[in-house]
């Protein structure tokens, strides 16, 4: 049994170390993926911290047969930040400002050309095709279903399976490049 | 659908995606569960996601702290709900306002007791996991080092590169019985010595490798501590062995082996 399954048992059990060892592991990546969505770091540590306590509290849900653990959370984190950009308060903040990190490092270049903020995304995305950053955006962040991503990014079904892979390919070769 | 197949559907991006129907997903995590290249491959999906999504935040420190606060929070304030809507309704069934007055007051009185001895259970839990915290670090540790120890010992004897050698009992114990398993690029004995009996007290088993010609000893380990739920250990050998035996000696092992009282030996290419 490996380490992360040691944990996660552990965790289903209510052990607190456990679950402080898997917010170490996981807590920036989950936090990240909130701010994907609501793009305002203050409100995604927030958020992040209640998808802990989310976890927490439905510890005992979690079914390994069913999918991975980060998947699990993954879905959480998002359907928590995507609940949180239909509350009238967000809309309220962000009427004027892009709601999607992806889209403002994308579409703005020019604003973040001088900050070393996301420096680290911006490299990992610059060489892929617009297209496949839309297409990753959608499947792992906003939680569309691959019929949502078809029709959102006017691409046929059939293809939205081989292209994620291809993209998700490309983007694990810069990774290794980036080493 | 052959793993390569499985592996270029695309489907394995989809899995970590969470986006497949359950059935498809529980087929997916047993075929993972029994095939390391595959775990391999969603492993590596899901550590390329989650690196996008960790570049995705300026922030460096999560404070799991922060979580634990909400977690406390969220109790106390559940706890105080179901205990406000106890009073509530006991309220509603009392006809006389001035002694449902007192009433409500022993009763926020009560719930005030209560819930400080409830704050205090909770920050004595958590202090207690606290503590707790360092004993299951070690453990985990312990465990993970035993699964991987245990990984690299079936890895050295299921090896090519690794000879059985049966040692056969001698005068002193015919019944006697070991096996060596002899890895010559890791320079590793394995000896499963399950089949020697328990030595006296004050003495151990020694493990010789022995050229033949001539005879030329050298120990190169202890079995200490042997017995029958501690039976297999791990030595180096570096030497070009011809043969290898036990012998039973004093306690600390000696310089060279007590002939009279060797219990197993066997040439390494029987």
């Amino acid at each position: 049994m490996a380490e992360l399954d040691i944990l996660v048992k552990r965790f289903k059990e209510k052990n607190v170390d456990a679950f402080e060892e898997l917010h170490k592991m996981y807590a920036k990546n989950i936090c990240g993926a909130i701010n994907v969505i609501v793009n305002d770091e203050t409100i995604a540590q927030e958020l992040c911290q209640d998808v802990f306590l989310k976890i927490w509290q439905k510890a005992d849900t979690y079914d390994s047969s069913r999918g991975r653990f980060f998947t699990w959370i993954l879905n959480i984190a998002r359907n928590k930040a995507i609940d949180y950009t239909r509350s009238k308060d967000f809309k309220t903040q962000k009427k004027n400002h892009s709601l999607d990190l992806f889209v403002n490092i994308l579409e703005r270049p020019e604003e973040n050309k001088n900050t070393k903020e996301y420096e680290g995304l911006r490299r990992m995305i610059k060489t892929l095709k617009k297209k496949c950053v839309e297409l990753i955006n959608a499947l792992y962040f906003k939680g569309c279903t691959q019929a949502d991503a078809a029709e959102m990014l006017s691409i046929p079904l059939g293809t939205v399976k081989s292209r994620n892979r291809n993209c998700l390919k490309a983007l694990r070769k810069n990774l290794e490049n980036d080493k | 659908m052959t793993n390569e197949e499985l592996i270029s559907s695309g489907e394995l991006e989809l899995y970590v995606a969470g986006l497949l129907p359950d059935k498809r997903n529980q087929e997916i995590t047993e075929r993972i569960g029994q095939d390391e290249s595959l775990r391999k491959e969603v492993e590596d999906i899901e550590n390329v996601v989650m690196r996008l999504a960790g570049e995705a935040t300026t922030s460096k420190n999560q404070e799991f702290s922060e979580v634990l606060k909400k977690i406390v929070t969220d109790r106390v304030s559940a706890d105080t709900k179901v205990r406000a809507l106890d009073t509530g309704s006991k309220q509603k069934t009392f006809p006389f306002a001035k002694v449902a007055g007192w009433a409500a007051a022993a009763v926020l009185l009560i719930l005030f007791g209560i819930q400080f001895q409830n704050n205090s259970e909770i920050t004595e839990s958590l202090n207690a996991n606290v503590e707790k915290k360092e004993a299951l670090k070690d453990s985990l540790q312990k465990q993970t080092f035993e699964l991987n120890y245990n990984e690299n010992l079936l890895a050295t004897l299921t090896s090519e590169n690794t000879k059985l050698i049966e040692l056969a009992g001698q005068e002193i114990s015919p019944d006697s019985k070991v096996r060596a398993y002899w890895n010559t690029v890791q320079n590793k004995v394995i000896i499963d010595a399950k089949g020697l009996p328990e030595a006296p007290e004050n003495m151990v088993y020694q493990v010789w490798s022995l050229k033949l010609d001539p005879l030329t000893p050298t120990g190169i380990g202890l079995l200490e501590n042997y017995n029958s739920s501690n039976a297999l250990f791990v030595l180096d050998n570096s030497n070009a062995s011809e043969a290898f035996g036990i012998t039973l000696e004093p306690a600390g092992g000696s310089e060279t082996p007590t002939l009279e009282q060797l219990y197993v030996l066997g040439t390494t290419n029987s």
